[in-house]
């Protein structure tokens, strides 16, 4: 089955472009045997702490969540740069809902003057 | 499945409303054509370009996944006229359909994905692909890599470099 390409700027040397062409897709697991943008689809229901979960599991789930990993990463610091926020995560389990999401709008701006966010359903604390 | 089966698709007699589809694997399925139109924007186009009185070739899906497929759009046409999710049509009904339908087996899951996306059932590859993330919710690495079979690939160089480049969230 063929795989759409994803981009992967400037980590050629950490995911070896290109090295699944020559693979026999039958000995693969059905995950990695569905096209790319299919999974993409799949990550993107994801909170960003199960995401970057994920990108740690293999080289094709990095490569398919780049895309995604990267919105939350921006998300991330135009909080930061919004509202200045000195984020250090407590421990706390993960949960199953995203909040991170709470960073664009008014919601924000409400739980920085909390000073508490959360990301990816981890509870951060931000001193303003 | 009543008018579901297979049968020489050839020789078949041509009934009045239904529509002939051929799996990837040779099977051929006669199934209500407004039923399969109206959720499978790929039948429906087909129809359109005049397959209706011939059997319509679906390459890429397997007559496992077909025959679910069509079980999918047949249940969603006659309880919600084919209505997504956030529609008051979306009953107990259809959610428990759905909700049956979700506990297929690994497999059989990420071949219904590839047929819904290749079908063109917009609610039927929402609903795998959400199955699909839930099985991923709250997993460890390793609780991933058991759960879909997936071996881990980087060198531990490699692995340390993502760690660090994630580091920002799980840190």
């Amino acid at each position: 089955m063929r795989r759409s390409e994803q981009s992967d700027e400037g980590r050629a040397h950490l995911v070896g472009g290109g090295e699944e062409s020559g693979k026999d897709d039958s000995t693969l697991p059905p995950i990695l045997r569905a096209p790319a943008h299919l999974i993409a689809r799949v990550f993107s229901q994801l909170d960003c702490v199960d995401l970057l979960t994920c990108s740690l599991v293999c080289k094709q789930w990095y490569r398919d969540s780049a895309e995604i990993r990267e919105g939350w990463k921006n998300e991330y610091l135009e909080a930061w740069t919004l509202y200045g926020l000195f984020i250090k995560r407590e421990t706390h389990p993960p949960s199953s809902t995203c909040s991170i999401r709470v960073f664009n709008g008014q919601e924000c701006k409400e739980k920085a003057k909390n000073k508490e966010v959360n990301c990816g359903g981890r509870k951060i604390k931000a001193s303003l | 499945m009543a008018t579901t089966g297979a049968s020489d698709g050839a020789s078949a007699a041509k009934k009045e409303g239904l529509v002939t589809l051929m799996s990837g694997d040779g099977e051929i399925f006669e199934v209500e054509a407004a039923a399969v139109a109206a959720l499978s924007v790929t039948i429906r186009h087909a129809i359109e370009e005049g397959f209706g009185d011939r059997p319509i070739p679906l390459p890429i899906v397997g007559a496992r996944a077909l025959a679910l497929a069509v079980e999918y759009c047949r249940k969603h046409h006659s309880l919600g006229g084919g209505a997504g999710e956030d529609s008051a049509a979306y009953d107990d009904e259809l959610r428990a359909f759905d909700h049956n339908l979700a506990k297929v087996d690994r497999d059989t899951l990420f071949d219904l994905i590839e047929a819904a996306n290749y079908l063109e059932i917009e609610g039927l590859l929402n609903l795998m692909c959400r199955t699909v993330a839930e099985m991923m919710k709250g997993k460890s690495v390793e609780e991933l890599r058991r759960t879909f079979d997936v071996s881990n690939d980087y060198t531990p160089e490699e692995e340390e470099e993502v760690r660090r480049e994630v580091s920002w969230a799980l840190d």
